[in-house]
């Protein structure tokens, strides 16, 4: 079934939809969600909630990019659920990018004026100007918070490779941000 | 350790470039490298090329150049003669000459491939009364290099005649066969080699005592 026909079936309050969304896109959600949080359980919670944030977002919204729409879901209940855990004392994997990523943007003190939405777009901006190997590997580390192992073996690269990619993406970025006002 | 800003940003990266990562996979290096259109095309102009360039070099090793050379003559309007190599597919000027005991023929005459034998004058006819014996060649001055061939066409037969010719060369252990046809085109006889063939020759080794 395609996109077009799943969100059809959103509109219609079709419960099949939520059927159909876990037979295309569950184990895409779930692989967003054990990345950040690196548990099972919280990790189909998550994706359930992300099926009950559909159904109730879906109408009146009706998504472009189904297969963005419902990962950016996922990745933000499973961000928060890692705050929520993280006030547990629980330790994820996904930490290992946070600390990568601190050197690029650390927190809301730099660049308070300038919002999230015009970072992310900044950050877009920098991404389609990347050779499609980097972009792909610095989307799969940043946003799907794929391991260093497993973009390596999807891409056919040695993880010492990825690495270098990482570094250099991190670092022009940091650069593209700061010529556009983004001051670190 | 706090959450840096920049993971909540990157939730506003593009919807695009989310499914794109999803959904890209790189390309294999081959496929990579003939992406560009002239390098497609630079590489079946090189496959073409080792194709061409392996059938020419295994046919070459089975071309055997013909030892031998064959010229047609004819006799030009100051009373001259004129001898023309014959090339396949290459039409030269030939005429009839006539012998001292009268014969009246063409005259086609090849290299001889052993100098110790004498120059010979061998007549082909299909008229069994047209054989004889010819010492000379009326117009033609005998070259020791040369064997020669004075053809005497039929009475019966009709252009194009045909001459055939069997030669063996014992040194390369060769035997070649030619086959001249002789028409005639406003007025004047023209030769042409249309056929040679050339084959080894097989012996039969005498059996070891």
């Amino acid at each position: 079934m395609d996109d077009l026909e799943l969100i059809d079936l959103y509109f219609a309050r079709d419960e099949k939809a939520i059927q159909e969304t876990d037979l295309k896109y569950g184990r895409l959600c779930f692989t967003v969600a054990i990345n950040i949080l690196g548990n099972d359980e919280d990790s189909e919670e998550c994706v359930n909630d992300t099926y009950l944030s559909v159904w109730n977002t879906i109408p009146p919204t009706r998504p472009n990019n189904f297969m963005a729409f419902i990962c950016k879901i996922t990745r933000n209940l499973s961000l928060k659920r890692m705050d929520y855990n993280k006030a547990l004392k629980r330790t994820p994997v996904s930490y290992v990018s946070f600390t990568e990523l601190e050197d690029v943007l650390p927190d809301t003190r730099i660049s308070p004026d300038t919002d999230n939405k015009e970072i992310g777009r900044l950050i877009s901006e920098f991404l389609h100007h990347e050779k499609a190997e980097a972009r792909a590997v610095f989307i799969r580390k940043y946003w799907f918070f794929d391991s260093i192992s497993d973009i390596a073996a999807r891409y056919s690269f040695s993880e010492s490779k990825v690495k270098s990619m990482l570094y250099h993406s991190r670092n022009k970025l940091r650069e593209y941000l700061k010529k556009e006002g983004v001051e670190i | 350790m706090r959450k840096p800003r920049i993971v909540d940003a990157m939730n506003y990266i593009d919807d695009d470039l989310v499914s794109w990562a999803v959904e890209y996979r790189r390309v294999p290096l081959p496929n990579r490298l003939f992406r560009k259109p002239f390098l497609r095309a630079c590489a079946c102009l090189c496959v073409i090329a080792l194709i061409f360039g392996f059938v020419f070099l295994q046919g070459r090793d089975n071309v055997i150049s013909s030892p031998f050379v064959l010229t047609a003559y004819a006799a030009t309007e100051d009373n001259n003669t004129m001898a023309n190599v014959l090339e396949r597919g290459k039409k030269v000027p030939i005429s009839t000459f006539e012998t001292e005991n009268g014969l009246s023929g063409f005259v086609v005459s090849c290299n001889k491939t052993d100098d110790e034998m004498p120059s010979s004058i061998i007549i082909i006819a299909y008229d069994n009364n047209k054989h004889g014996h010819i010492t000379g060649i009326k117009g033609i001055q005998k070259d020791p290099t040369q064997n020669y061939y004075f053809f005497i066409p039929g009475e019966n037969e009709t252009e194009p005649y045909t001459l055939p010719l069997f030669l063996t060369d014992i040194e390369t252990n060769l035997i070649c066969q030619y086959k001249v046809t002789i028409s005639q085109t406003n007025g004047s006889y023209y030769a042409e080699l249309v056929e040679e063939n050339i084959m080894e020759r097989i012996t039969n080794s005498p059996p070891s005592q």
